[in-house]
């Protein structure tokens, strides 16, 4: 119970992280990619998972989809930690509420590591604290707001379920127009199809990921940053497809009714 | 009353569609900007309401050729995503009577329009 997995593409990171682990008492399981950590995850129970987002095959955030909706409920639960060159405060917000326990930000020291681990030990002693990072319906309730759709519909519960059908036809949509244009480097195709997501997110309630396609729209607008563009049209494409996923779901539906 | 309704945004072109027939409009839609300004050349409204960003022709350039070429003067409401002042003041400029930052709520958006019907 006192292994720790490392998946990291960055054999630098690896290294430090590795090293970090076990002088602090741990044994550390390294991986390179996505698909590496999910079998092992799979295979045993790890004190603390701690995930790179960018990583080849599968990226971190699909990764915890996958821990969070597809493993089996003695597994999925396990705490997750993303490790990312990110420090805006949105982006961290829209992994906690993806389903991450944590996150460390790169570049790290051995008294970030420590921290992240005895927390992650001290809310597993203090179970209380799971409920805040509940998955399924609990974690797709927080990730939207329906406050302002329901006061548009004053009860109409058809209509509701017009709204959200609309948005499930639009969303793939405009991820994929979004996508497109961020491998032509089109600025104008990313700044338009950000812009039309972000109205349709905020009118879902939908906050920390309306205010990401709104900065993604500012910075295609001015054209910079193109790394960080990337990263933020990846994480919004892997959010708003979990979303959609979830919007389909008969758990989600039924609680319409 | 009349309303011509331009949004290129399915969603919320429904939501304010729904909202302004519950309240008893008329309401007709135009997709884009282009759909919109061949529609005010034809048929009056007693209210406008218009999002910005639109494929064809923006909201800022159709409210421009409604006021200065085709001679509209039927109110005219902006919504939009974009709550920039330097936005905000184009339109005005331009011409609209109103001015919705999204994501708004249905309520304010119908004070908004009766405030305008009843200056009228």
């Amino acid at each position: 119970m006192k292994k720790i997995l490392i998946a990291d593409d960055d054999e630098f990171t690896q290294r430090i992280l590795s090293r970090i682990i076990e002088q602090l008492g741990f044994e550390a399981d390294l991986v390179n990619d996505g698909e590496q950590l999910l079998k092992n995850a799979l295979k045993e129970h790890y004190l603390l998972i701690i995930s790179d987002i960018e990583m080849p095959k599968k990226s971190g955030i699909e990764v915890i989809h996958t821990i969070r909706n597809d493993f089996p409920n003695s597994l999925k639960h396990v705490p997750v930690i993303a490790l990312t060159g990110h420090k805006d405060s949105e982006y961290i917000k829209i992994l906690l509420k993806e389903g991450f326990d944590g996150h460390i930000s790169k570049p790290f020291s051995t008294k970030d590591i420590e921290t992240c681990i005895n927390e992650t030990i001290e809310k597993l002693e203090n179970p209380d604290h799971k409920e805040e990072n509940g998955n399924g319906l609990n974690g797709i309730n927080k990730l939207i707001n329906l406050d302002r759709i329901n006061e548009f519909a004053e009860g109409d519960e058809g209509f509701i379920k017009d709204i959200i059908t609309v948005f499930i036809d639009n969303a793939p949509e405009l991820i994929e127009i979004m996508e497109e244009a961020l491998e032509k480097k089109d600025w104008e195709g990313i700044r338009q199809s950000s812009h039309k997501l972000s109205s349709q997110l905020s009118f879902l309630g939908a906050d920390n990921l309306a205010l990401m396609s709104e900065k993604l729209e500012t910075l295609a607008k001015f054209q910079k940053g193109m790394d960080e563009v990337k990263d933020i049209v990846h994480i919004i494409s892997e959010s708003v497809k979990n979303l959609v996923k979830h919007l389909k779901s008969k758990n989600f539906k039924n609680q319409l009714k | 009353m009349k309303v011509l309704i331009c949004e290129d945004d399915e969603m919320i072109l429904k939501m304010v569609e729904f909202k302004m027939k519950r309240e008893g409009y008329d309401v007709e839609v135009a997709r884009n900007g282009k759909e919109a300004a061949e529609i005010i050349s034809k048929r009056t409204f007693d209210l406008i309401i218009t999002d910005l960003l639109m494929p064809y022709m923006t909201g800022l350039e159709l409210i421009n050729l409604a006021r200065t070429k085709l001679k509209v003067t039927t109110p005219i409401i902006v919504l939009s995503k974009i709550g920039l002042e330097e936005t905000v003041l184009k339109a005005f400029d331009m011409g609209a009577d109103d001015y919705v930052v999204k994501p708004f709520s249905p309520s304010e958006l119908s004070v908004r329009a009766k405030r305008l019907l009843n200056k009228e």
